[in-house]
C-alpha cells in the first residue's frame, strides 16, 4: 500500500500515512529504560519537601494538616520561577511590526501524588479522579479573572516529553490571548457548524465509532480513537460522549470514568511501548464568558477533549518546514494494537 | 566570603564550614549548579541558595526550585544584592 495524504479536519493540518513502512510497537522499544532522577535524592515534589515549594493555592489533605505541610494526595503550587506573572490585561505595543505586550498569565504545577515513582496508571482510581477534579477547580479560580482568556492544562512524562522531574506533575499556564492552535479549531467548528449546525467533533465521533477500525476503547462517557490523521505513531484523544465545550464541566462520574480510560489506556502504552515518554494535552473553550461574546454558539460547535501523544519519533526540518508530520503507524494499525 | 571554582569544591568546603547563603552558577566544569543543589539538600536544607546564571532557560527545571533565588547575570548586581538581603533577614 502507498503512502497516504489525510486531512485532519479539525486542525486543518495534513499528515503523510507512510503505510509502507509501517512499524510495530517492538519497533520503538527504546533500547535502554528511561533513566530516572533518583527517588533516594532530593526533589522539590516529594513530601516533606513543602517549604521549597511556594506556598500551595490549592490541595487535598488529610483532616488536621494545614497548608504547606505533609498530609496531602495532590498539592497545586504556583511555579516558583515563572515565565509568566500574575496580573491586569496587558496592553499591547507595536513598533512598526513589531508589536507585544507584558508577560502576565498564570504558571501552576499541580503536584499529583505525594509518592515520587507513583505514575496515573498506578495511582487508584479514584485518587486520578482527584487530580482530574482539581484540575476543574484550577480552572474555575483562574476563570475568575477574565483577562486570562486560555487556560492550558497538560501534562508532560519522561525527559524526552519534556519533564524536567520524574515525580508526576501536571502544569496549567493561563495565557491573555488565545493561542492560535486553538482558535484554528475553533475556526473549523465554527465553519463545520454554520455548514450542517453539527458539532464537528461529535460527527466525527459519531463516525469512528460506526468505523469502528480506529475506535481504542468506548464506555458509558468516553470514546478513546487513534486519530484519522494521527501526526504522531500511537497517537489518541479521548472524547467525552457528552456535548460540552469546558471540561471544567464534567460531572464526577464523567471524571471517574474519565480516570478509568485514562489508566487502562496508558497501562496499553506501558505493556506494548514499553513505558514511553507521553504528553497529555487538554483542548477545551476559552474563557466562557470571553468565548460567548467572540462565538457566539461556541457551546454548540466547540467540545473538550484530550490529546494523549507518546513520544516516540523526531520532528525534523520537513515537518517544521511544511508542517505536514510523516506518521510510520497507520492509526488503524495503532488502534488495532492499543485494543487487544 | 569563600569562593570555590567547582561543585567539588563547594561541596568539601560546605562538609568542613558553616555557611549563611550560597551563590551558585549553573554552567560549571563538572557537575553542574543543578547537581550541585541537589547534593547540598543531601547535607542541609537550611541553607538559602541563589542561582545567579546569563541563562533563563533553566527556570524551566523543577529541580532549580531546591533554589531560593534565581537571578539571571546582568552588568548591574542590584538584583543579585537585593536578593541576598532579602535571604540573609529571613
Amino acid at each position: 500500500m502507498i503512502s497516504q495524504l489525510r486531512k485532519d479536519q479539525i486542525s486543518g493540518r495534513w499528515v503523510i500515512i507512510a503505510s509502507e513502512r509501517s512499524k510495530r510497537p517492538d519497533d520503538f522499544r527504546p533500547a535502554q529504560p528511561e533513566k530516572k532522577d533518583n527517588p533516594a535524592g532530593f526533589c522539590p515534589f516529594c513530601q516533606g519537601n513543602e517549604t521549597k515549594t511556594p506556598p500551595e493555592v490549592f490541595s487535598l489533605r488529610k483532616k488536621g494538616s494545614g497548608p504547606d505541610e505533609p498530609g496531602w494526595w495532590v498539592r497545586v503550587v504556583p511555579n516558583k520561577f515563572p515565565a509568566l506573572t500574575r496580573g491586569q490585561l496587558p496592553q499591547r505595543t507595536s513598533q512598526g511590526l513589531f508589536e507585544s505586550m507584558e508577560g502576565v498569565g498564570v504558571h501552576e504545577v499541580i503536584i499529583e501524588t505525594p509518592e515520587h515513582d507513583q505514575e496515573w496508571s498506578d495511582l487508584p482510581q479514584a485518587r486520578l479522579r482527584d487530580v482530574l477534579w482539581t484540575y476543574q477547580q484550577r480552572i474555575r479560580s483562574i476563570e475568575t479573572e477574565s483577562q486570562y482568556q486560555y487556560i492550558q492544562v497538560f501534562k508532560n512524562k519522561g525527559t524526552e516529553a519534556g519533564a524536567s522531574l520524574s515525580h508526576p506533575h501536571s502544569q496549567i499556564v493561563a495565557t491573555p490571548i488565545i493561542p492560535k492552535r486553538v482558535k484554528e479549531e475553533i475556526w473549523s467548528s465554527d465553519r463545520f457548524f454554520r455548514k450542517s449546525k453539527e458539532c464537528l467533533f461529535c460527527q466525527t465521533l459519531k463516525e469512528e465509532i460506526e468505523a469502528k477500525e480506529r475506535l481504542i476503547r468506548v464506555n458509558s462517557h468516553f470514546a478513546v480513537t487513534a486519530p484519522f490523521a494521527s501526526r504522531f505513531p500511537f497517537e489518541m484523544r479521548v472524547h467525552p460522549l457528552r456535548h460540552s465545550p469546558f471540561f471544567s464541566k464534567a460531572s464526577d462520574a464523567e471524571l471517574l470514568s474519565l480516570a478509568e480510560n485514562l489508566q487502562a489506556v496508558l497501562t496499553k502504552f506501558k505493556n506494548i511501548l514499553s513505558d514511553p515518554p507521553f504528553n497529555v494535552i487538554l483542548h477545551q473553550g476559552p474563557h466562557p464568558g470571553l468565548a460567548r461574546k467572540t462565538w457566539p454558539n461556541v457551546e454548540s460547535l466547540f467540545h473538550w477533549h484530550l490529546e494523549i501523544i507518546p513520544v516516540l519519533t523526531r520532528l525534523a526540518g520537513f515537518e517544521w518546514g511544511t508542517g505536514f508530520y510523516i506518521n510510520p503507524v497507520p492509526p488503524e494499525l495503532a488502534a488495532s494494537y492499543l485494543r487487544e | 566570603m569563600t569562593t570555590v571554582y567547582d561543585a567539588e569544591q563547594a561541596l568539601a568546603k560546605l562538609s568542613q564550614e558553616h555557611f549563611d547563603l550560597i551563590i551558585t552558577d549553573i554552567r560549571m566544569p563538572g557537575r553542574d549548579g543543578v547537581e550541585l543543589i541537589t547534593e547540598i539538600m543531601g547535607l542541609r536544607k537550611d541553607v538559602p541558595i541563589i542561582i545567579n546564571t546569563a541563562y533563563q532557560s533553566y527556570r524551566e527545571d523543577f529541580m532549580t526550585w531546591a533554589a531560593d533565588a534565581y537571578v539571571v547575570k546582568s552588568s548591574s548586581l542590584d538584583e543579585l544584592k537585593a536578593k541576598i538581603k532579602e535571604l540573609m533577614s529571613r
